[in-house]
């Protein structure tokens, strides 16, 4: 029989991924742990790989659909084994909580079905409020009213700021809704208009990781009031420490301690004692987490990703040594393992490297703050009433002004210069 | 208008078709000086004499058969059966005689007599006193069987079941002999399998038979000072049925309580639902249908577990919020 490719679900949060492209054509015999497909989640693209070898049978998706996981994606079997497409998407799923979530038919009347069909609408799209999540004519009715509406929340913030009306822009998104992207269309045309007449200019088609961050930029940018505030720390005392800790880190790991893994350490132990950033707003609800699990941006060619060191809190410095080493070399051999970027609750952005003093990150939403880290630089400074040569850091504390006020910010800014400046004090 | 009672209103019916119509009479037990059980016939024999208010002896076997027969000799008898329960004596003759006369003999011969049958509970008589077996009646093809709700609809009705050719079932409720309302003092008549809207409504629909209609208009009345607009249709006659009034509501509303006195399994608003189930009004349903019927238990003679046996006014309240979610 035929075996199923089902789409994957890659984390806790991952409710469908997109196909980007298929890396094997039908018919194709395909060893185990070969690449089949190119799945973009909402935080990375990965491939599926073959868990058997045999013959791809047959492709259900054009690249570019979107897929429910643990629905099947392709068959594989035998050479030329006809293929039997079942109607439910799932029958040996692996978790059972897996055949429960896609076994279940949503519960419908038969008044809301008639009105889903007149309208050309689907009914999976629609959350049923009546008993057992029955959707009810009201539903449908409210999510037309929702749709006539026919612009996102995300797009009608971005008309506004823009100083566009709705009413001048054609939307693309489903039953013509407006959506950000044709917000930032109609703003774009004479731009676009010039660049077309320039020769030299290389044109990409937004995909893969360089998409998700773009939507992921600008979501987290129009919807989440951004506040920055800085401070200048000394950084004299944490390189002082550094340089003692590198032999004795370097004995035990075999790796070399960076300021990178020194402000992971500070900023989990600033975060421990300031849990009110430790925050995220989705949907209506505000999550508070117990866990300190600190993201530090990883530029690689293609894009950015943020690797998470979890309960950073609460391992020594060898342990973020460890891990933070192993993160980045995973993930510049391109091993882009989901769980890496999983259950962040803060993000540091570490510019240090460049010759940049200060600049505004942007929020890694559903995180509700990110810490941007300067380069470190001599500078003259005021000591006791004299002016000393000391090495000194910028550090910027975006964050989401929606749920975090500006007093516990500069809180935990002030706590953070505390740290840095007096190490010792984490060990207390 | 002058208001007159349920039981006024069937006696000023058949004494008004009485005097229309010679080949009209009326039979039963202690329906002359007596009155009936009921009291409905009561004065009928002082104008027509023994000659057309014939006083039968105890056997609902002899009286159907001698109705069934006179009808078919061109007579219009209307007998009456003291209480709904013994019509089961007289099965053999309304299921196999009457019934099927008119088509076993091409038309040839016709019978047109009603049955009329004091039904229902709530008056304290027990389990043999008390039913409502109308489900029984509908099932059988060649009868029609009729079921009023109030005093105008009953005096129509019967006009009209009286000048029926077929052998008409005429159900009559106990507990509305008493009630009151508006009736024109002039002969009418309803035509059979005309369904009435005793009240119009948006938000759900009741199918109500009986005494039950009564109870349904209470209940939307109270559930009106919730905000809920009820509409309340009464099919009057279970045969013929008007399925159109009925599915024209279920359109409007897409929600839909059945309310029937007569035990819930198997009872005629089994048949409404079915209906519904199989008509293209199925597609404006917004919720499942609902039924309220009687406990499957025989009438108790205790008075309250006689009430709890069937639906009471609360009950048809809370089904309708249950049909609505709240």
């Amino acid at each position: 029989m035929a075996t199923e490719v089902l789409m994957p679900k890659l984390g806790a949060t991952m409710e469908e991924g997109i196909i980007v492209s298929w890396m094997a054509n039908e018919g194709d015999l395909i060893e185990e742990g070969d690449p089949i497909a190119e799945i973009q989640t909402d935080k990375i693209v990965l491939e599926v790989e073959a868990e058997t070898t045999g013959y791809l049978l047959k492709t259900l998706f054009e690249p570019g659909t979107t897929v429910n996981v643990h629905e099947v994606i392709a068959y594989m079997g035998d050479e030329n084994e006809p293929v039997e497409i079942s109607s439910t998407a799932v029958s040996e799923a692996p978790a059972p909580q897996v055949v429960l979530e896609n076994d279940a038919k949503p519960r419908k009347t038969p008044a809301a079905n008639k009105l889903a069909k007149e309208n050309k609408i689907s009914l999976s799209s629609i959350q049923g409020t009546g008993p057992n999540n029955r959707i009810q004519r009201k539903d449908v009715e409210d999510y037309l009213k929702q749709q006539s509406s026919s612009i996102t929340p995300l797009a009608k913030k971005m008309a506004e700021d823009l100083h566009v009306s709705p009413n001048e822009i054609t939307g693309t998104g489903h039953n013509g809704k407006i959506t950000k992207q044709d917000v930032l269309a109609s703003t774009q045309v004479p731009t676009i208009v010039k660049e077309e007449t320039q020769s030299n200019v290389t044109k990409t088609p937004l995909k893969g990781m360089r998409k998700v961050i773009a939507e992921r930029m600008a979501e987290s940018y129009y919807t989440a009031p951004h506040v920055t505030l800085s401070v200048e720390i000394n950084m004299s005392e944490c390189v002082a420490l550094r340089k003692q800790l590198i032999p004795i880190i370097e004995k035990e790991t075999g790796h070399r301690l960076s300021y990178n893994d020194l402000m992971i350490k500070a900023v989990a132990h600033t975060l421990s004692k300031n849990k009110s950033l430790n925050i995220s707003l989705q949907k209506d609800e505000i999550y508070q987490y117990e866990d300190v699990n600190v993201g530090f941006a990883v530029a690689l060619d293609e894009g950015l990703v943020v690797p998470v060191i979890k309960n950073a809190d609460k391992i020594g410095l060898s342990g973020i040594v460890n891990s933070s080493k192993q993160l980045v070399s995973n993930i510049k051999s391109g091993k882009l393992h989901p769980e890496y970027f999983e259950q962040g609750t803060f993000t540091i952005s570490n510019l240090g490297m460049y010759a940049v003093d200060t600049f505004n990150p942007i929020i890694n939403q559903p995180q509700s703050a990110i810490l941007g880290v300067g380069r470190i630089v001599e500078k003259p400074v005021v000591k006791h009433g004299e002016i000393a040569i000391d090495p000194t850091m910028q550090l910027s504390l975006s964050f989401d002004h929606r749920i975090i006020d500006g007093a516990p910010a500069a809180q935990f800014l002030t706590d953070l210069k505390d740290y840095l400046e007096n190490p010792m004090k984490m060990l207390v | 208008m002058r208001e007159i009672s349920y039981s006024e209103a069937v006696r000023e019916s058949m004494s008004q078709m009485m005097r229309e119509d010679e080949d009209v009479y009326i039979l039963g037990e202690d329906i002359g000086v007596y009155g009936g059980a009921f009291g409905v016939t009561s004065g009928m024999i002082d104008e027509f004499g023994p000659e057309r208010v014939r006083i039968t002896p105890i056997s609902e076997a002899a009286i159907s058969g001698c109705a069934v027969g006179s009808a078919m000799t061109g007579m219009r008898p209307i007998l009456e059966i003291q209480f709904s329960d013994f019509v089961v004596i007289a099965m053999d003759n309304i299921v196999n005689q009457a019934a099927k006369m008119r088509y076993m003999f091409g038309g040839k011969a016709k019978v047109p007599m009603v049955v009329r049958l004091p039904s229902g509970s709530g008056a304290g008589f027990a389990a043999q006193h008390s039913q409502s077996l109308e489900a029984w009646m509908t099932h059988i093809p060649g009868l029609k069987v009729v079921q009023p709700s109030n005093a105008y609809d009953a005096k129509g009705l019967l006009a009209a079941a009286i000048k029926d050719d077929n052998p008409v079932m005429f159900y009559e409720h106990k507990m509305l002999y008493n009630v009151k309302s508006e009736v024109p003092e002039e002969l009418y008549e309803i035509p059979l399998g005309v369904a009435d809207i005793k009240r119009e409504g948006k938000d759900v629909t009741i199918i109500a038979t009986g005494l039950m209609v009564n109870r349904a208009l209470e209940a939307a009345e109270q559930l009106a000072a919730e905000g809920i607009d009820v509409e309340v249709i009464d099919p009057r006659t279970l045969v013929p049925l008007d399925e159109k009034a009925i599915l024209q509501s279920v359109k409007k509303t897409g929600r839909v309580l059945v309310a029937y006195e007569a035990v819930k399994r198997n009872g005629f608003g089994t048949e409404i639902v079915s209906l519904i189930a199989e008509s293209d009004a199925f597609d404006y349903l917004d919720a499942p249908i609902l039924r309220l019927g009687g406990a499957e238990a025989p009438i108790p003679y205790n008075p309250e577990l006689e009430k709890a046996a069937i639906p009471q006014v609360h009950d048809i309240y809370q089904k309708c919020l249950e049909l609505l979610n709240r």
